[in-house]
């Protein structure tokens, strides 16, 4: 058990030195630089002070002194200094990580438990009419391009039917109190959850259904019925549990892509996450927020991995006694 | 009739049909026995002749939605379980009538613990508490012979070798005490020296809980100490029926004859020999001869075997056969004696 622990934690350090040492080539080769693009935008400057500029972020040393001093620096958990918000990288993720994880948890939790429902529903009716519009409306969620979806839900419930927020995360006036603020958050996160979970909920049902079908098939769903137990019973107690083991293989998976569906999202329905700070880090070559950036997405990628394990564990005892030995 | 001949099960020409890509096919066709409380039926036949579909359809669970059964019925103690609702099965089902399945290694969800699995056949038909049919399951697994049964209990199928997992599904079936237990091929897929162990344990079973059984098996070896009925199925039919030792020893259907040839001598008489084949191989159900079924695999054939369905007739007490050869010896035996 120990053993298989600090393998883990071994491969996620190997892994994260590998994203920031990948990300470090990337950016040095990709045209353009921060601080053109900085000088750029604010009507240009002269050579001395450019030159000035350069050194002071330590731009004109050689990539490979570059590269040893922020590694230096990231082991003391310093993520540096961004180039173009003039702010420390980790005061910017504090401010806005919690926007997205909220976003992501949310779109996730729900809309699995919705993809589950409908998975469940169209796999014990398959062949109905249910069956068939299920299908349907998954193929469609699952085609949909994420920021098209989006903007196409602003149309219709903000703009039109004004059932909803437009934009952000925070209405500007709010009753004091934990609650209302509670309130109104869930009030401005319904759309843009809807516009990420959507795919997620499509690819879930898909899974579960085929996953059931399966697993209603197995000579054990038999033995259950020769015993007497009900078909409800049957559902809930001796199937589900199965056919969720390659579920939550996939919702791992999916986190991936809910990752990138995130900023865009973010950026259509300007929630004060990280996706926007994605689009102008890149613009804008800022090669510490990049990195950072990239690094937060690479250790939720591993958390979740760890999560996905741990929950097969409690799934399956045939996976609790192969960690064991 | 009085009461205690009535029989507790009666299957009359049961049929059952499937949709199958190349049509409606009948994996059981008029098929008939009667079993009495207490005694024991051995059904044999080649894999494919429609045993398991049979166990099936008495225990209502044919596969759906493809399977089910087309005509005839199956009296349980007088009552037509094909007319009886999903309800009313699911009450009759691992209560009254238990089955242990052919698959050890795969009947057993592998999710959960083996205690549970088998406390839960408890519970479903009877009012006891969590810890009450914990306690039931352990005795029952010690029952059966599994050694530490209270340790053991909180393992999982897949900590169980397969003679292990074959006596915790017969744990399983006998947890309400049924009238009847099915049980098909519960060694085939075991190891040799596992089998004599579990049919052992079956037999003893059954003895101690006064069970009705029904014996599946392609095992004729088997019979002649576990059973006292014996119906030889062909294709779907009951070709012979008889007490075992009549079955054994004056066999009437050719099918029949074969199948006793096939079994090494050494399994009757101490000396080996060569297994002897039957010639051909059982027609596909889509795809059935008219007249006899077994007829195209016989070389001494003649036209009427060819045209027509052979009856089912009574050659002997309790012994019917369905053959035309068979029927007209025993017309000419009968012409004689007269
Ligand atoms: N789902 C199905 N649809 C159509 N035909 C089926 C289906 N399942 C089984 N059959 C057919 O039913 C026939 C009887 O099968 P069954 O399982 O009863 O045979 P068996 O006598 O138990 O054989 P074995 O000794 O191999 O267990 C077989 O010919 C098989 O091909
Ligand atoms: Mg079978």
């Amino acid at each position: 058990m120990i053993k298989a622990i600090s393998l883990r934690l071994l491969s996620a350090v190997g892994l994260l030195w590998g994203v920031v040492t990948l990300s470090f080539i990337l950016i040095h080769f990709a045209p353009g630089d921060p601080i053109s693009s900085l000088v750029g935008e604010n009507g240009g400057a002269s050579p001395e002070f450019v030159a000035r500029l350069r050194a002071q972020y330590g731009l004109d040393q050689p990539i490979i002194s570059q590269y040893g001093i922020y590694l230096g620096h990231l082991l003391r958990g310093d993520l540096g200094y961004s180039i173009r918000f003039q702010t420390p990288v980790w005061d910017l993720f504090r401010e806005r990580l919690p926007a997205t994880l909220l976003l992501l948890v949310t779109s996730i939790v729900v809309f699995s438990i919705f993809g589950m429902i409908a998975g469940v529903y169209s796999a014990t009716r398959a062949g109905s009419l249910g069956d068939s519009a299920i299908r349907i409306l998954s193929v469609l969620a699952f085609s949909l391009p994420v920021f098209w979806f989006a903007q196409l839900l602003i149309a219709l419930f903000s703009v039109k039917l004004h059932l909803f927020p437009v934009f952000g995360m925070h209405s500007l006036f709010v009753r004091p109190g934990l609650w209302n603020s509670v309130r109104d958050v869930a009030w401005h996160v319904v759309l843009p959850a809807i516009a990420l979970g959507a795919w997620h909920m499509a690819v879930t049902q898909r899974f579960v259904r085929t996953s059931l079908i399966q697993v209603l098939h197995e000579d054990y769903i038999r033995t259950a019925m020769a015993k007497g137990v009900s078909r409800r019973a049957i559902l809930m107690h001796h199937a589900m549990r199965n056919a969720l083991l390659p579920v939550v293989t996939i919702t791992g998976i999916s986190f991936g892509t809910m990752l990138t569906g995130a900023t865009l999202t973010e950026i259509v329905f300007g929630w004060p996450g990280l996706g926007r700070l994605i689009l102008d880090g890149v613009l804008g070559r800022d090669r510490p927020l990049i990195i950072g950036l990239l690094l937060i997405s690479a250790l939720l990628t591993i958390v979740v991995d760890a999560l996905t394990d741990v929950i097969h564990g409690l799934l399956d005892p045939r996976i609790r006694a192969g960690r064991h030995r | 009739m009085s009461a205690d001949t009535a029989p507790i099960l009666e299957v009359r020409d049961l049929r059952v049909a499937f949709d199958a890509p190349e049509g409606l096919v009948s994996p059981v066709d008029r098929v008939s026995f009667s079993l009495q409380a207490g005694k024991t039926i051995g059904l044999v036949g080649e894999s494919g002749c429609g045993k398991s579909m049979t166990a099936l359809a008495i225990m209502g669970l044919l596969p759906r939605p493809s399977g089910r059964v087309a005509g005839g019925e199956i009296l349980f103690r007088g009552q037509d379980l094909c007319r009886r609702s999903d309800r009313e099965m699911q009450k009759i089902r691992g209560n009254r009538i238990a089955m242990v399945f052919q698959e050890p290694m795969t009947s057993l969800n592998p999710v959960l613990s083996v205690g549970e699995q088998i406390a839960e056949a408890v519970r479903v038909h009877q009012r006891v508490g969590k810890r009450d049919a914990i306690n039931q399951a352990v005795d029952l697994m010690a029952l059966v012979g599994i050694p530490a049964p209270r340790d053991r209990a909180r393992d999982y199928p897949h900590q169980f070798s397969g003679g292990m997992r074959q006596r915790v599904m017969i744990a399983i079936a006998l947890a309400c005490r049924p009238d009847i237990l099915i049980a098909d091929e519960p060694t085939t897929a075991l190891d040799v020296t596992i089998q004599a162990q579990i049919m052992d344990l079956l037999m003893r079973l059954r003895e101690e809980r006064q069970m009705a059984m029904i014996l599946i098996t392609h095992d004729l070896g088997v019979l002649a100490e576990a059973v006292e009925h014996v119906c030889v199925m062909y294709a779907g039919r009951i070709v012979e029926s008889a007490p075992v030792d009549k079955l054994l020893n004056d066999p009437r259907h050719p099918y029949t004859q074969r199948l006793l040839a096939a079994i090494p001598r050494g399994r009757r008489s101490g000396r080996a020999s060569r297994l002897q084949e039957i010639p051909g191989s059982i027609p596909p159900l889509w795809d059935l001869p008219g007249g006899c079924r077994f007829c195209p695999r016989l070389e001494g054939r003649r036209d009427l075997c060819r045209a027509e369905q052979p009856p089912r007739r009574e050659v002997g007490p309790g012994h019917f056969v369905a053959c035309w050869a068979a029927c007209s010896d025993a017309l000419a035996l009968a012409g004689t004696a007269s």
